[in-house]
């Protein structure tokens, strides 16, 4: 019968996952993790979409949309996107200095976006309670703010990690899976809020 | 000239590491066979209070009335998110977390830090949300009822908030934990262990990880848009559509998750059956589609116009609800027709699995009694609703959980349960389900409302779930394969070591270990 086993570790020792196993479980844990956030903007969004259908006046009367401000953040997004790829480039190829600017600058977008979006939820003047509209937009702008720091959170994890060593070409799969939570966190996100509170009311 | 070498003195031994205390362990641990005990200890802990609140709520001194049963209240909506949205999730994670990995040949999780923060994060929520209930009298009662109540104008009270934002932890923890499994799964399988490969647990845990990653964001975005409505004092989901958003988005019985727990049963029992028959099951293929179908079936929960007069557990039933059943059907059909071959060995698992039958066969009945009888009246509706959702919700899980706690217990805990005792404990689980059903339906078919039933049926339940540690503590050591099982985690030792597995069959079909039997007898 011991013929017919295969070895492997003995009890009480815990080798870990190889690079092998962890370069294939990282980005599909990141793939599967987008798929809830996507999931999570699907709700917030068939929300707003389900009182838009029921409602006579759509948006309510006084709403006035900042399409500067809003497309500067598409903008700025869009470049930070860029940038974030540049620094997995770095990455990829060794070239650790260009990978460090690339995170200064892609940082530096990701915080230009947040705090244009704290200036656009404060000066969108939604009034959550007085109507459905300015409650379901406030959650999906909120939520894509707690997103963007989510993204930004682990882009300057990241940062840290390059500057420290400790993310090289290597372990490129956690550069991988970096730019793309970044990819959805700032550019998914902020291009449907866009398109469905800015462009589609 | 000469040259003096001098031996190098031998390095001093290390010190021996310090071990550190037990405590430190379980809290740091990223052992999937810990986490998943703790997720079944923290579960078993929600249910037991969730049977001590529903008993208090009917008490005259906690403004219990008569037709408790029909009515949410404060503490009935304590028991309904303590129970159904805290303590069946918790126990199904626990299992799953725990089996699923020896059943696939993994070493550990694939996401182990992941794993560990879904268990504190859970604790932590269920913790906010009992503190949200005993703080203050919380407006969003439950989310048992089918509409929201009318809150336009009047902020939310904080412990209203700190309720929200428990249930919404608990809900993001959830998600966490099914990503971790379907990672697992999907990158974690051991070398020969294909998908065709894998056990109908397996499948069904994929499956159900699969429909609570897709779902619970959505019950999260509801959340966050209920947080909104509350804090702000809006009007969100009384205007026009926002019934809609409230029934899928919140409602208990209106989301995948209603029923999705009892789907999950269809896979766990299917294991639990099989291992008892002690052969491979020969409509393997069968039951693996139907344990599959029976939890993404419940996705289509979105796609109903629910109201207080159709759901799911309604008198009119839906096509939904009967495709879950027939799927489930099919899967005890297979079990059936492997029966021709020798009936199973007994063991008290298949005392809670035939109480998890029952009570699913149980309910499908009162749907027909139901339509014969013609339940029509909003407030009958809603009381038959209140017995099939104990029944379904609440009954089907809890025993199927039960059973496979029995059956796993042996790698669970190390121990084999006195088989008195351990059936015992199934026939009191299927008891207390069906005298906290019993109210509802009495109301739904005309009759009075005797909150004395559905008491006795909180009390006898609460001991069921105390009989779990009788049953282990009192239990003998467990050999390594105490039934002849025929699925990978009966390769491991017992108790299962760190690494799981000290030698692993080659795995050529679903039942490794009937091979290995056959190379034995050879």
């Amino acid at each position: 019968m011991a013929d017919a086993m295969l070895a492997l570790p003995a009890a009480g020792t815990t080798t870990g996952p190889t690079a092998a196993q962890r370069a294939k479980t990282l980005p599909l844990a990141t793939v599967v993790a987008i798929g809830a956030g996507v999931m999570l903007f699907a709700g917030l969004f068939a929300a707003h979409l389900a009182i838009k259908s029921n409602t006579a006046v759509w948006p309510p009367k006084g709403i006035k949309f900042d399409y500067y401000l809003s497309a500067t953040l598409l903008i700025t997004a869009a470049l930070s996107m860029v940038t974030i790829e540049w620094a997995a480039y770095g990455i990829r190829h060794n070239y650790r200095g260009q990978s460090l600017w690339a995170f200064v600058l892609t940082i530096g977008f990701g915080v230009a976006y947040l705090n244009g979006l704290y200036y656009l939820i404060t000066k969108f003047a939604l009034h959550p309670g007085k109507t459905a509209y300015g409650t379901s937009v406030s959650a999906i702008v909120t939520a894509a703010f707690a997103m963007g720091l989510l993204g930004l959170g682990a882009a300057m994890l990241a940062a840290l990690r390059t500057a420290g060593h400790q993310l090289t070409m290597v372990n490129y799969q956690v550069m991988r899976a970096t730019a793309w939570i970044w990819h959805f966190a700032i550019g998914a996100v902020w291009t449907a809020v866009f398109y469905s509170v800015f462009i589609a009311h | 000239m000469t040259i003096t070498e001098t031996r190098p003195q031998a390095e001093p031994a290390a010190p021996p590491p310090v071990p550190r205390p037990a405590t430190e362990t379980w809290l740091t641990t990223g052992d999937h066979k810990r986490i998943g005990l703790l997720f079944l200890l923290g579960g078993l802990a929600a249910v037991l209070a969730g049977c001590v609140i529903s008993a208090l709520a009917a008490l005259p001194h906690f403004g219990g009335t008569p037709d408790l049963w029909t009515r949410s209240g404060r503490l009935a909506g304590a028991n309904t998110a303590v129970t159904l949205t805290i303590g069946i999730p918790a126990l199904w994670i626990g299992l799953a977390t725990f089996v699923v990995p020896l059943q696939l040949g993994a070493t550990r999780l694939a996401l182990p830090r992941l794993h560990a923060l879904a268990l504190w994060t859970y604790a932590a929520g269920a913790g906010l949300v009992g503190v949200g209930y005993l703080a203050d009298q919380t407006r969003i009662a439950s989310l048992a009822s089918s509409a929201a109540a009318t809150t336009f104008g009047v902020r939310a009270t904080n412990a209203t908030e700190l309720l929200i934002a428990g249930l919404a932890i608990v809900a993001i923890a959830t998600t966490f934990a099914a990503v971790s499994l379907l990672v697992t799964i999907l990158a974690g399988r051991t070398a020969g262990m294909a998908f065709a490969n894998m056990s109908v647990f397996s499948w069904s845990t994929l499956a159900v990880s699969s429909v609570l990653v897709l779902a619970t964001p959505v019950y999260v975005a509801g959340l966050f848009l209920l947080w909104f409505d509350q804090h702000y004092a809006g009007s969100l989901f009384t205007t026009p559509g926002g019934a809609q958003v409230w029934q899928h988005h919140l409602w208990l019985l209106g989301r995948p998750e209603a029923l999705l727990f009892a789907a999950a049963g269809v896979g766990l029992l299917t294991d639990v059956v099989v291992t008892h028959t002690r052969r491979p099951l020969p409509q393997h293929n069968l039951a693996r589609a139907a344990a599959v179908a029976a939890a993404l079936l419940t996705l289509l929960f979105w796609t109903q116009r629910n109201s207080v007069l159709v759901s799911p557990t309604t008198p009119t039933g839906t096509p939904l609800i009967a495709s879950i059943g027939l799927a489930a059907g099919l899967v005890v059909l297979s079990w059936l027709g492997s029966f021709r071959f020798g009936l199973p060995k007994f063991h008290p698992s298949l005392v809670a699995a035939g109480g998890a039958v029952a009570i699913g066969g149980l309910a499908a009945v009162m749907v027909v009694a139901a339509a014969i009888a013609k339940v029509d009246e909003p407030a009958r509706v809603v009381a038959f609703r209140n017995g099939q959702t104990s029944l379904l919700c609440l009954g089907v899980p809890l025993l199927t959980l039960a059973a496979g706690v029995q059956h796993w217990g042996p790698k669970l805990f190390g121990r084999v349960a006195p088989p008195g005792l351990a059936s015992l404990q199934g026939l009191v689980l299927l008891l207390g389900v069906v005298l906290l059903a019993a109210p509802g339906y009495l109301v739904g078919f005309g009759g009075n409302g005797v909150s004395g039933i559905g008491v006795a049926g909180s009390v006898v339940l609460a001991f069921g779930l105390v009989l779990f540690g009788a049953a282990v503590v009192g239990g003998r050591p467990a050999p390594a394969n105490p039934y002849g099982g025929l699925t990978l985690e009966w390769a491991t030792p017992t108790p299962v070591p760190r690494a799981n597995f000290e030698l692993i069959p080659p795995i050529h079909s679903p039942y490794p270990l009937a091979a290995v039997d056959q190379e034995t007898a050879r």
